[in-house]
């Protein structure tokens, strides 16, 4: 059987496959897709072909070179980014299997979260109605949407008939994130993300602040410092952009991940802190992966206070802070990336074999 | 197409233009739109006009624009409920994509030139005059595939049919529906011009060849001779033998061709130049490169000129100005033939083509 995989433009993206994180989970998804027995086809879009004046106009633009691709050629299986496969999947010609792969939540969630912080930060909100449109019909036209957690799946569901969206949650690598034998004196706090408005980090600053003498380091990962406006604070660490294979160097000499995060599929900086035995404190929308009290805590959205109250227990009690680190590692360690793959093969198998 | 009962229905995609006011107002060619209508009726069809809220239109770029205005259709029409889908190839490609060919037909109206004949013709020229040449190829992608999946490509003259039958896969379903004029509202003045006029109408200098235009008058610096430049944003400076009409709403149009005795347009790329038969309608005599020469007869109505080419459009000036009953005459033809080409003729034409199709 033949399978057209349309990943996304980052796929072939080398900085992209450097500095983020999650693009890695591109190669998992091609593996799952291979081992449910397809022979499977990735095309590589030309940049000239690509208008990158908008996001919809680069997504629209690779999506119709790849869809005409489709077209002249038969494919048992379309699977992919549903933006970027849409032209595929409006194609009624060939008929074959339309599975959608989310890792966001759907627009309506993030419009909700996010429209009105970028308005209070004074930033343009990057989005257009075409965009959620783009995505909401490629969504139904799909046979099966797969999402990678229950909070994506929720707000998909808002979209796409329940019964239709699967979950294949994703995994960390527990061999190249693991623990430090020793960690510094003090609490030192780690930020991680590279759009700081989305990920909530005037929270984090904030709560660090109000923490007073309880956090005595904080780290801010992934955003470019020329973003930030983070006030004179003798304890941050502005560490901006790094390549993905320093990271856990960086996360493993930290006791804790804090990520208010407004907006968010499932973020890995949590897993990947976990698998480092660090603890997260993050929000609902990346709060899956863990336990909450147990190898993790989670707060509210914009709620500094909150974040204060787990910083000083935490520095408080380091008996709490083993046991929860300790805790974070077990729980991670438990989520691999062999299971995503079973997981999405698995899924795959279930849509060509049971849906006519 | 023989219709029982009740009329079957089509769904019309006209592009953003269709109910853009100002371009309504200043652009010529926008009124074609409402004749195209009229064939898709006269074939029988209930139509309903696609339209598409501002706000979901991403203006960023041509691409962008077209991809977005497109996509709210295929997304909010029910293109299967429709037995025919009619217009614009580019702004309905995503609903050309979706039909089930079984059920719904796709036309496709071209009036400018295939991409591939735009490109040979431009490129180098933009380049030449530190202009930007701003189309991306998968414009062309995007232009080319609907074409490819209608089922049938109603050209607005001969030559447009010409460059777009070589894209593989069009040699058999290219139609001509040719151009008509309004020869009620473009007709001559009632009396001859007092001064010897030479109109250059369009917006885009560097596609209408306003440097080969420049080209020809210095050569004619010897004769009494005024330009009229009209539709750009054009400065005259230190010749008073040039005037500019700057932009101006299309009603006017009539008033400023009727003062000429002569259309030069030495364009290197259009589809049908719908001002070339606007002046021939007004008794002006066209002279024009092939691209835009199938309204007229070379020598009786009008006079063909290679592209870039200054010196032969200044013979044929020269001797015009200097035989005014040939002037006449040839005024007199080109009027002729402009009334042979109505929009009448045009929609049945179309509406023809369109019957054919839905057999």
């Amino acid at each position: 059987m033949k399978a057209l995989y349309i990943p996304s433009s980052s796929y072939h993206d080398m900085h992209a496959k450097t500095y983020a994180g999650w693009v890695k989970i591109l190669e998992y998804q091609e593996a799952a897709i291979r081992q449910a027995g397809f022979d499977v086809t990735v095309v590589e879009v030309p940049e000239n072909y690509i208008d990158d004046a908008s996001s919809f106009s680069q997504i629209a633009s690779y999506s119709l070179y790849v869809g005409i691709f489709s077209m002249m050629n038969k494919f048992d299986l379309i699977i992919g980014s549903p933006s970027y496969a849409h032209h595929a999947f409006f194609l009624n010609n060939n008929l074959p299997k339309r599975i959608g792969v989310v890792w966001n939540q759907a627009d309506w969630f993030r419009d909700k979260q996010l429209q009105e912080e970028f308005e209070r930060n004074d930033s343009d909100y990057p989005t257009l109605p075409i965009n959620n449109l783009m995505n909401e019909v490629s969504l139904s036209l799909c046979d099966r949407v797969i999402a990678n957690s229950h909070f994506v799946k929720k707000t998909h569901a808002e979209l796409v008939p329940e019964e239709k969206i699967s979950i294949a949650p994703w995994g960390v690598d527990s061999e190249m994130f693991f623990p430090a034998t020793e960690k510094p004196p003090g609490l030192r706090v780690l930020f991680f993300g590279s759009n700081p408005i989305r990920k909530g980090l005037t929270y984090a600053d904030r709560a660090v602040i109000d923490a007073g003498e309880a956090v005595s380091e904080f780290w801010v990962l992934g955003c470019s410092p020329e973003k930030l406006d983070v006030p004179e604070n003798s304890k941050v660490r502005v560490l901006g952009m790094v390549p993905h294979a320093e990271v856990p160097e960086i996360i493993r000499q930290c006791h804790v991940l804090l990520l208010p995060t407004l907006e968010d599929g499932m973020p890995l900086a949590v897993q990947e802190a976990m698998a480092c035995g660090v603890v997260p404190i993050t929000t609902e929308v990346g709060a899956e992966a863990f336990d909450d009290c147990r190898s993790g805590f989670v707060v509210p959205y914009r709620d500094p206070g909150a974040i204060t109250k787990c910083l000083k227990l935490l520095h408080d009690s380091p008996d709490l802070l083993n046991t929860m680190s300790r805790e974070a590692r077990r729980k991670a360690e438990t989520q691999t990336w062999v299971k995503f793959v079973n997981a999405f093969a698995s899924i795959i198998e279930e849509v060509m074999h049971d849906i006519p | 197409m023989v219709l029982h009962g009740d009329k079957v229905k089509a769904l019309y995609i006209p592009g953003p233009s269709f109910h853009d006011p100002q371009v309504r107002e200043y652009a010529g060619w926008a009124k074609i739109l409402d004749y195209q209508l009229q064939g898709i009726e006269k074939a029988g069809f209930d139509v309903t006009v696609a339209e598409v809220p501002k706000e979901y239109i991403d203006a960023g770029t041509s691409f962008s624009q077209i991809a977005s205005y497109s996509l709210y259709i295929a997304a909010n029409y029910p293109i299967d409920s429709y037995k025919l889908i009619i217009g614009a190839q580019s702004y309905m490609h995503y609903s050309i994509m979706r039909r089930n060919p079984a059920k719904t037909r796709a036309i496709s109206f071209v009036w400018n030139n295939a991409d591939w004949h735009r490109d040979v013709m431009l490129k180098d020229e933009y380049a030449k005059h530190h202009g930007k040449y701003t189309t991306l190829p998968i414009n062309t992608v995007m232009n080319d595939t609907a074409l490819r999946m209608s089922d049938c490509v109603v050209a607005c003259c001969p030559f447009v049919k010409n460059t777009h039958i070589q894209i593989s896969g069009l040699a058999n379903k290219v139609k001509v529906a040719f151009w008509g004029v309004d020869s009620e509202m473009f007709s001559p003045a009632l009396e001859q011009p007092s001064e010897f006029k030479v109109l250059f109408p369009g917006t885009d200098p560097i596609r209408k060849g306003l440097v080969y235009m420049l080209g020809t008058m210095r050569l004619l610096q010897d004769l009494e001779i005024k330009v009229v430049l009209c539709g750009g944003q054009y400065t005259v400076r230190d010749a008073s033998n040039f005037e500019s009409t700057g932009m101006i709403p299309h009603s006017e149009m009539p008033d400023v061709m009727r003062q000429c005795s002569i259309v030069l347009l030495p364009t290197l790329e259009d589809g049908l130049a719908c001002s070339v038969q606007e002046a021939m309608a007004c008794g002006v005599v066209p002279i024009t490169t092939d691209t835009a020469a199938d309204p007229f007869e070379h020598n009786v109505s009008g006079f063909r000129i290679p592209y870039r080419d200054s010196e032969m459009a200044a013979e044929y000036i020269r001797l015009l100005k200097g035989n005014p009953s040939l002037l006449l005459c040839m005024s007199h033809e080109t009027r002729i033939k402009a009334l042979t080409q109505t929009w009448g003729k045009y929609i049945n034409d179309l509406s023809n083509i369109i019957k054919k199709v839905c057999e």
